[in-house]
């Protein structure tokens, strides 16, 4: 049964298995979505979302995406992101979540149009909510 | 004829006696003779009284003048009347009143005497020649000569007045034709005589038988037309020549004669002038109307004579200016009647006039605008004649200045006696003109530089006559001149003290000239060096070529003035940096024309700012390093404490057991690692302060045994081949325990991040370069992307492999560690070939 309350698909690619732990637990609990999908870093999101559009299947509704991974970060991540052609045919959303409060970071944030928005961890249930108000 | 009788009465007359005595009485028998005619002279009565007293008189003409002043010629003869006895009864008298013919004789005499007009005759017949008193004068010749044919035609000039008189006689007696020439004569006495000689024929039966006429003495007449012919004729060639223009002009009928030059005076010609006073008077310039006008007006009243300038205006508008002159000539009751003048063009001089006044204003304005003494000194009276100037030049009143050679002298400069004597020898052998300078000494104590020009006028005989000259106060130049020596002299000292080289360089020639400062700024000897512009080029530093000719190209654009520094390659290699300022001389074109500069060295300044540079630069790095530290420490921290904060809340609404259990190991977990965090922010901080006074001699060789000692279990179970080539004389200056764990980090990571598919190999070696220790620490592991990687692999936690145990820590510790003991480390790497590290210590 599809709820339209609900996003369909939710992808977090962050290191940190504490922090994923912790986000799905408050994404059941407030019924975020449908399916979710979790990276550890960069290249492993990059190489599988790339697939995803090579075979023609559709992207996560939404992305969750963390800065500081090891092997690829988050930046790394955006700019090879868009580079993959179709990237946001589906209007796909994209979140970063981090533990940095850097205002370096946060502006540079802003020079990428796909960011949604710029969250700092820890994440609570209202930011989520607020997400899912968003798209829904 | 009338007889008388003893009483003088008349006895008997003649009919002619009354007539020719003009008596009116009928008859005059018996009448006294003085009552018949009383006009009779005295002198006659005693002619006729004699006469009765027997004497005879037989005069031919007697002239009487009676005592109203009337002339009567008489001509007598007397003769007494006698008796038969003998006795005297009477007087015959023969009388003739002869007046009237011998005034007519008399006047022809006196002109012939006056004009000296001689008579000839020749008689063809007999070729006699008869010459009259006057006209032996004239020849002079005596009284009693007489003259021959021959001799008469010989008088005459010889050749062509000769032949002419021969001609014209000849003519005359063949053809009657009468003539009247001008001739010379040579006469008697050698002189040379212009005679006017008239001759004419007469003819009996159709021959000639007589040729007759005068011989007149026109010398002085002709001489006198020739005079005048020839004055006029020079006067007419200096009037043409002096372009002087006579006039003259007659009051009765308003008219002008003029020559020829006259015409050309006022630009008109000969048939455009009307010749009257108007048509004159109208060539005249307006404004000299009225001057003319009055000067006439005096002219006439006889209050001086005509001499005047006027301008006149020419038909082509052309102004001339004319001097005229004239003189008026009156009749007999003093009416005017002709004025005769000439006129000249003065034009030029007017002109000349004019400029030499105005020249000579300008003299005078500008001597004394230029404050230039101006002065003579007469030689034959010791005097001097001096403008305002010279007085104020030497600081005498002109009344306090006595003049002559001693007292200037006296006014000169003690020191400058000799010297000024000298000069003046010079000029007096003629040596130069007189120019030098010389000090005088104001009587008020002041002193003033004089230069003094002249030139020496001498006599016919090379005597001094005059000397004139000038003078003018050149105390500012002279002061300027020892400032500006003196501002020479210390700058010079000045450019010593502070090496500064002082160079100019003349752009049209290519050369310069340096001081000697200037050599010593580029290290090559004075005789070595060509000083054009290439070689001097030539001792640039070739990377900064470029740019001194950019800066030249700007200050010869007029952009700037020169200011710039680059560096120069001494011959011996040493490397200099300059400072170099200029200015651009222009010439009067404005073309640039010298440059003019200094260099002075920069090196320590430029050494010192790349000191500072570089200290800044690592000062930047420092802050850039601790700002990324604070917020990579505060990344991490947060990240921690949020994860726990999470799980705790989680926690706290857990009920389910297994879940909570599964909790609190995650909430353990997060704790470790904010334990963790804490440690490494620690082991940061230790490493920035604990360097200094830490830092120890080590035996690089010593150190890297001692590590590789301390981790052969791991090579051994990881089978790792590890060569150590480095010199046992290599020591370097570091803190021991970040030595240690700089070796031990990089050994670890090489295992962790070996590549699996082949032995582990390290290699490490050193070398010395300069005071530097330089380690270079490789393996043949994974290797780093270095084009995706290089700026974060020193970096804090940067992982790039995906290895658990991976914490981004140990790189960031290890960079920090060197650079805290001046030192720096280096990465090379190629993916899955291997990476190098070089490490710089301080040498010990």
């Amino acid at each position: 049964m599809e709820n339209k309350n609900r996003i369909k698909r939710a992808c977090i690619i962050d290191d940190d298995p504490i922090f994923v732990y912790g986000i799905k637990r408050i994404m059941n609990e407030i019924d975020f979505c449908d399916e979710i999908i979790v990276y550890a870093n960069g290249e492993s999101a990059l190489n599988e979302l790339g697939s995803l559009v090579q075979e023609g299947k559709k992207l996560p509704d939404v992305i969750l995406l963390d800065l500081n991974m090891p092997v690829m970060d988050g930046w790394v991540f955006l700019d090879d992101f868009v580079k993959i052609p179709n990237h946001n045919q589906d209007h796909l959303s994209l979140y970063i979540l981090t533990s940095s409060i850097n205002p370096s970071d946060i502006e540079k944030a802003k020079n990428y149009p796909i960011v949604n928005n710029f969250i700092s961890k820890p994440v609570t249930v209202s930011d989520l909510k607020h997400i899912l108000k968003e798209l829904v | 004829m009338a007889i008388l009788d003893k009483n003088l009465c008349f006895t008997s007359y003649s009919k002619i006696w009354l007539k020719e005595f003009n008596i009116k009485e009928k008859n005059i028998v018996g009448k006294y003779y003085f009552d018949v005619i009383p006009n009779t002279p005295e002198r006659l009565r005693r002619v006729y009284l004699k006469g009765l007293q027997g004497k005879r008189s037989n005069v031919t003409g007697q002239k009487f003048i009676d005592l109203k002043g009337n002339i009567q010629w008489l001509k007598w003869k007397v003769d007494p009347w006698h008796d038969y006895e003998g006795n005297i009864t009477g007087i015959i008298i023969f009388a003739e009143d002869i007046t009237a013919t011998t005034r007519k004789k008399e006047l022809l005499k006196k002109a012939q005497e006056v004009s000296m007009i001689g008579g000839w005759e020749l008689d063809l017949a007999t070729n006699q020649l008869h010459w009259t008193d006057v006209t032996k004068k004239i020849h002079e010749v005596a009284n009693d000569y007489i003259p021959k044919l021959d001799e008469g035609i010989n008088f005459y000039k010889e050749g062509e007045q000769r032949e002419r008189i021969t001609k014209l006689v000849s003519k005359c007696i063949e053809t009657g034709k009468p003539y009247d020439i001008d001739l010379q004569i040579i006469t008697a006495n050698g002189d040379e005589l212009w005679v006017r000689s008239k001759g004419e024929a007469e003819f009996h039966k159709g021959r000639c038988v007589r040729i007759f006429g005068t011989f007149q003495d026109i010398d002085q007449e002709k001489k006198n037309e020739l005079k005048y012919k020839e004055t006029a004729e020079r006067l007419k060639i200096a009037a043409k020549g002096a372009h002087i223009g006579i006039w003259e002009y007659d009051f009765a009928d308003d008219s002008f004669r003029c020559n020829d030059e006259q015409y050309e005076l006022y630009g008109i010609k000969k048939e455009d002038f009307a010749g009257d006073y108007q048509a004159w008077r109208s060539m005249i310039h307006p404004e000299d109307q009225e001057k003319t006008r009055k000067e006439e007006e005096m002219v006439l009243k006889g209050k001086k004579t005509y001499n005047i300038t006027y301008r006149v205006v020419w038909p082509n508008d052309t102004i001339r200016h004319i001097q005229a002159a004239a003189v008026l000539l009156k009749d007999k009751e003093g009416n005017p009647l002709k004025m005769i003048g000439t006129n000249w063009d003065i034009t030029a001089i007017k002109e000349s006039n004019l400029k030499y006044t105005e020249v000579s204003e300008r003299l005078k304005i500008a001597a004394n605008a230029a404050q230039i003494g101006i002065w003579e000194y007469d030689f034959t009276n010791d005097s001097h004649v001096w403008n305002d100037q010279v007085y104020e030049l030497h600081g005498v009143k002109k009344e306090d200045f006595a003049g002559g050679y001693e007292a200037w002298r006296s006014l000169i400069h003690p020191e400058d006696q000799e010297k000024t004597k000298i000069e003046e020898e010079i000029v007096m052998i003629g040596e130069k003109d007189l120019d030098h300078t010389y000090r005088v000494v104001w009587p008020n104590g002041n002193i003033r530089h004089i230069h003094a020009k002249a030139k020496l006028l001498r006599d016919e005989k090379g005597n001094p006559l005059k000397m004139i000259g000038t003078n003018w106060d050149i105390t500012p130049i002279k002061e300027a001149q020892l400032k500006y020596k003196e501002v020479a002299d210390r700058l010079n000292l000045a450019t010593n003290a502070a090496q500064i080289g002082i160079w100019e360089y003349d752009i049209a020639n290519d050369s310069s000239q340096w001081d000697n400062q200037a050599y010593e700024l580029y290290g090559v000897r004075k005789e070595a060096f060509k000083g054009n512009d290439a070689a001097w080029r030539a001792l640039i530093h070739p990377e900064d070529q470029e740019k001194v000719r950019m800066e030249e190209e700007k200050v010869l654009n007029g952009e700037k003035d020169l200011d710039h520094n680059f560096r120069v390659v001494w011959p011996n290699g040493t490397i200099r940096h300059i400072q170099s300022a200029a200015i651009l001389l222009k010439d009067e074109e404005g073309n640039p024309h010298k440059m003019i500069g200094a260099n002075w060295d920069v090196t320590a300044i430029k050494e010192a700012e790349e000191e500072l540079r570089k200290l800044l630069k690592v000062t930047n790095e420092q802050n850039n390093n601790l700002l990324n530290f604070a917020h990579i420490v505060s990344h991490n921290l947060r990240s921690h404490s949020a994860n726990l904060s999470m799980l705790s809340s989680f926690l706290l609404n857990e009920e389910n057991e297994e879940e909570r259990k599964n909790l609190i190991k995650m909430i353990d977990e997060a704790s470790s690692g904010l334990n963790e965090t804490v440690q490494h922010l620690n082991q940061v901080v230790h490493v920035k302060t604990n360097v200094n006074g830490n830092m120890a001699p080590i035996n690089l060789y010593t150190a890297l045994k001692n590590v590789e000692k301390n981790i052969s279990t791991l090579f051994k179970k990881k089978e790792v081949i590890c060569e150590i080539d480095v010199p046992k004389s290599h020591n370097l200056k570091a803190v021991p325990a970040f030595l240690d764990s700089i070796l031990l980090n990089l050994f670890t990571n090489s295992v962790k991040y070996s590549a699996p598919n082949r032995q582990p190999q390290i290699m490490v070696s050193s070398k010395i370069e300069g005071n530097k220790v330089v380690v270079a620490f490789s393996d043949n592991g994974q290797g780093i992307d270095l084009d995706r990687h290089g700026h974060k692999i020193f970096g804090m936690y940067k992982t790039f492999h995906g290895n658990e145990d991976a914490k981004g820590i140990g790189l960031f510790i290890t960079k920090n560690q060197i650079e805290a003991m001046n030192g720096k480390i280096e990465v090379e790497s190629t993916v899955n070939v291997g990476t190098t590290f070089n490490l710089y210590f301080d040498a010990n």
